[in-house]
């Protein structure tokens, strides 16, 4: 089952915006820019994995980098700790883990 | 009275505090810390491209000895600028921007062992690099923050 990266990157916001709380419209912009980021990147893991050129191990790995990106920017761009921007991407990723699973087909996250 | 000399050293202890605190200098631009990032990016950067080229043949696999040595030069270069940063008293965001990225120099160093025989392909190669220049571009524009005094922290 292919991902819808627009709603994901949509969900993935959203969820991101309480853990965020007050500041989140100073960082909305960038949270959104890598929310994006990081549901595309799940797509192209997605796709990669069914023409078997990456292993689950390696999707695993490529998807930690691109969260610890995602996380490098919002914390350097809006004076949030490096904490607080991981910890808003965990929460937002653990609460649409079982679609994203299920539309991976592993368990990626 | 001893209600009293213990609110008069509370009283002490706050002021003392107060004024460490502000006597605390703000995070400095560290011209050198550009460098260093610019260097680290074009020196993965050569790696990344140079070692995908080689991938499927045998000095393409990871457990060369050039290519181990890679990966452990590169941690070391970043982990001493992490040391240096922090011991000049320079910015704590720029020191966790630096942590992520000896984070995905481990990654990356991952992919490539995990790859066998077939070393770092292109398919894992490109968004591998995507990572890493976009840390390096978030320490740029820290330090671009820095360097016009925006930075909190």
């Amino acid at each position: 089952m292919a991902l819808d990266v627009q709603k994901l990157a949509d969900d993935l916001a959203g969820k991101m915006k309480p853990i965020l709380g007050q500041r989140w419209d100073e960082v909305q912009q960038y949270a959104k820019e890598e929310a994006a980021k990081l549901a595309a990147v799940l797509a192209k893991i997605e796709l990669e994995k069914v023409r078997g050129l990456i292993t689950e191990q390696q999707a695993n790995i490529l998807f930690d980098m691109q969260k610890n990106a995602s996380t490098a920017v919002i914390a350097a761009v809006h004076g949030i700790g490096d904490m607080a921007a991981a910890q808003a991407f965990n929460v937002a990723l653990a609460e649409l883990k079982d679609p994203i699973n299920k539309a991976l087909g592993f368990e990626l996250l | 009275m001893v209600r009293g000399n213990l609110g008069w050293r509370v009283a002490l202890f706050g002021v003392a505090a107060a004024v460490v605190l502000a006597a605390c200098p703000p995070p400095k631009y560290d011209p050198k810390l550009e460098v260093a990032a610019a260097d680290w990016q074009t020196q993965i950067g050569a790696f990344i491209t140079d070692t995908e080229g080689k991938a499927g043949t045998p000095d393409g696999e990871y457990a060369t000895e050039t290519n181990k040595k890679f990966y452990e030069d590169m941690q070391n270069k970043i982990g001493g600028q992490i040391a240096t940063t922090k011991a000049a008293g320079g910015s704590a965001r720029a020191v966790e921007i630096m942590e992520l990225l000896s984070k995905d120099v481990e990654n990356l160093r991952k992919l490539h062992e995990a790859g066998g025989k077939a070393g770092l392909t292109t398919e894992v190669g490109e968004p591998a690099r995507a990572a890493i220049e976009t840390e390096i571009r978030a320490m740029n524009k820290l330090q671009s923050e820095l360097r016009s005094g925006n930075d909190n922290g």
